[in-house]
């Protein structure tokens, strides 16, 4: 089976004052029809610039996409036209930011908001598109939806606004949604009713998504299969259980160790990873992980580890040289 | 720590913060928000009280009434065992060197003008304590503390990474020596990688120099890790009170059932099987007046009396308090 998204070697760069920035390096993925891919990482990995990278958001100059392809259905999102990517964006992929406040227009009702997708990309009379947009508040779960509709986005309160945004995306029953952090800005108890909510339009609309977040809490919850990326790539990727049962890369590893958990008890001193993230302006040679660790060895150093694991279906694969010689060592 | 044997180092009683909400044409007062609503606890010396609730509820108000960065509407506020909470300012001078406070953001805090030595020495200048010479040993001491590299005495905020800046931020607090750090979400700003370092750190301190901690957070895996006794806040109020083993373990309070319910854990065969409680709903708004329960109009098992009868703090099981009058006794 082709899979809907299947991006090659995306890599995306920033020229800026102090040098050129390496944000995305090479970085391959594939997203399967009806599927909830987690891509984690921490601030600066490039999580969110790759997904950028792909729909044309990244700003030409300073920024530099290059890649060998980006395919979806049919198309290479890489090559087509700005005119031709605006067709897609919003229309068959869309997608959903942390802030609902700053991505929707204080100025404007909901209802123009909502509707202004539909009647850009499609050839509909304002009725049905209001129509259409009331449908989708009631499907995210909004209370009074014909009459909230015509309110502003002051009214409504930060869980009601990204449930908002969500029934934005949703206008053109997009095959791909992109969520960027969707639950970052909420609370738990608010945070815990979107994470249902993505759960529930997958199965009642089958809309493959892309969670981008940096909480490993959230990914385990809601995602099939989860990307870990770590200065630009992907270090593990495999499917969600596997991941987190049998973690192979020490990052991941290092990771699900340091993170304090509701059900752990409490005072015994926390492992950490040390050290901090590398300057993407001048990443470290070979791995970009080796200066923080702990099972480094001289080759880490110098070369760096390609992708390592077996490519098929339900198949964890992991860019580290441990991986390598463990292999070599149980032959 | 044995409330027997000693008395707190810090006592609130029954503190109170409305805000005036000023509306229409000739700004007039219609309205009060009640950011911090009757809240009373007590700190012990060498321990930790984590302070959660979603945002809004006033944690954060909470922090700046017992500093004084906020005046409060009302209640008492003891330290030592000496009433603060009705001393002129510059009688509370001399107790704010022993209550220093840690903020979120290591962006906003530090002047981005000042060198690592100055803003670590301003406490110290502003209290006359030293020499310049005393100071800048003081200074490279506390960055070593902190486990600053004392190279970068002379460097400035912005070549400094999140996780650096807030060891920054916590050597200018304990400059002074103080017997108390209120943190204001500490670690929330930062990433995972680097939270874990600074939350060992503040764990080394509190071991090496006997602090107490306030710690302020919505991440409610961080606050189980680090505190002692944990207290829940809901609209202005303490719901639920109890050792952090306690709470997680036998929450009592429907809200802090739902609260631990929705917190996401890194498990997903853990994930699969827990069961959600499902908030209906938002946070009502502060400004409303609550006869009863302020919980009331989201919790899942309201009755009747609820919503007239005012809940209040009490003890359930030995150091476990809640403010819900469903729950039993033992």
């Amino acid at each position: 089976m082709t899979p809907l998204l299947d991006v090659q070697n995306l890599s995306v760069t920033f020229d800026t004052d102090d040098g050129v920035v390496q944000a995305v390096s090479d970085l391959s993925f594939h997203l399967d029809e009806g599927e909830i891919l987690g891509i984690v990482g921490e601030s600066g990995s490039g999580k969110s610039v790759s997904c950028l990278a792909m729909m044309g958001l990244v700003p030409s100059p300073p920024g530099r996409v290059q890649g060998r392809c980006a395919r979806f259905e049919g198309e290479d999102l890489l090559t087509l036209s700005a005119r031709a990517i605006r067709k897609v964006r919003g229309d068959r992929i869309s997608m959903i930011f942390q802030d609902p406040m700053t991505s929707l227009n204080p100025y404007l009702r909901v209802s123009s908001q909502l509707t202004e997708a539909m009647r850009t990309h499609r050839q509909v009379s304002r009725k049905d598109a209001l129509d259409r947009a009331v449908e989708l508040l009631d499907l995210v779960h909004i209370p009074d939806a014909s009459r909230r509709i015509h309110d502003y986005p002051h009214q409504f309160s930060g869980g009601m606004r990204q449930r908002v945004m969500i029934a934005m995306a949703l206008m053109l029953e997009p095959k791909i949604l992109i969520a960027d952090e969707p639950t970052t800005a909420l609370d738990v108890t608010i945070q815990a009713q979107i994470l249902d909510l993505l759960g529930e339009i997958r199965q009642r609309l089958g809309t493959s998504m892309i969670l981008i977040t940096h909480d490993l809490g959230v990914v385990a919850g809601v995602c099939d299969r989860v990307g870990v990326m770590y200065a630009g790539r992907f270090c593990e990727m495999g499917p969600t259980d596997l991941l987190f049962s049998d973690p192979s890369h020490p990052y991941t590893r290092g990771l699900l160790r340091s993170v304090p958990r509701i059900d752990r008890p409490s005072h015994a001193t926390l492992s950490t990873i040390q050290g901090n993230p590398p300057n993407m302006t001048d990443p470290p040679a070979g791995c970009a992980f080796h200066p923080r660790c702990e099972e480094q060895f001289d080759r880490c150093l110098v070369e760096r580890p390609e992708w390592m694991g077996d490519s098929g279906e339900g198949q964890k694969r992991v860019a580290c040289w441990l991986e390598e010689s463990e292999a070599e060592g149980s032959e | 720590m044995n409330p027997e044997k000693s008395s707190p180092l810090l006592r609130v009683r029954g503190l109170k913060k409305h805000f005036p909400v000023h509306e229409g044409l000739f700004r007039r007062q219609t309205e009060w928000v009640r950011a911090v609503d009757g809240v009373s606890f007590d700190l012990y010396s060498g321990t930790t009280l984590g302070l959660v609730g979603e945002s809004g509820c006033g944690k954060s108000t909470l922090a700046r009434l017992i500093l004084r960065l906020l005046e409060p509407t009302e209640g008492q506020v003891e330290f030592e065992g000496v009433d603060v909470s009705g001393v002129s300012m510059r009688e509370f001078r001399s107790v704010r060197k022993d209550m220093q406070i840690v903020f979120q953001d290591p962006h906003a805090s530090l002047d981005p003008r000042m060198t690592v030595e100055s803003i670590i020495s301003e406490p110290l200048r502003i209290f006359g304590l030293n020499q310049r010479k005393e100071r800048r040993w003081r200074v490279l001491e506390l960055m070593d503390l902190v486990g600053l590299d004392p190279a970068f005495l002379k460097r400035y905020p912005h070549e400094f990474s999140g996780g650096q800046r807030q060891r920054i931020g916590i050597a200018r607090a304990l400059a002074l020596e103080p017997k108390m750090i209120v943190c204001d979400e500490p670690v929330s700003a930062l990433d995972v990688s680097i939270q874990s370092q600074i939350l060992n750190l503040l764990e080394e301190l509190q071991e090496r120099l006997g602090l107490t901690y306030l710690f302020i957070a919505h991440d409610l895996a961080v606050v189980r890790h680090i505190s002692d006794i944990v207290a829940v806040m809901y609209l202005g109020r303490i719901v639920e009170m109890a050792t952090a083993s306690k709470l997680y373990e036998s929450p009592q309070h429907p809200y802090t059932q739902a609260l631990l319910s929705a917190v996401p854990i890194p498990d997903p065969e853990i994930e699969r099987k827990r069961k959600r409680i499902l908030l209906e709903g938002a946070l009502p708004s502060p400004r409303q007046f609550h006869p009863g329960c302020s919980f009331a109009s989201r919790c899942p098992v309201v009755d009747a009396s609820c919503r007239s009868t005012p809940q209040t703090l009490r003890e359930v099981t030995e150091s476990h308090r809640v403010a819900c009058h469903l729950v039993k006794t033992s």
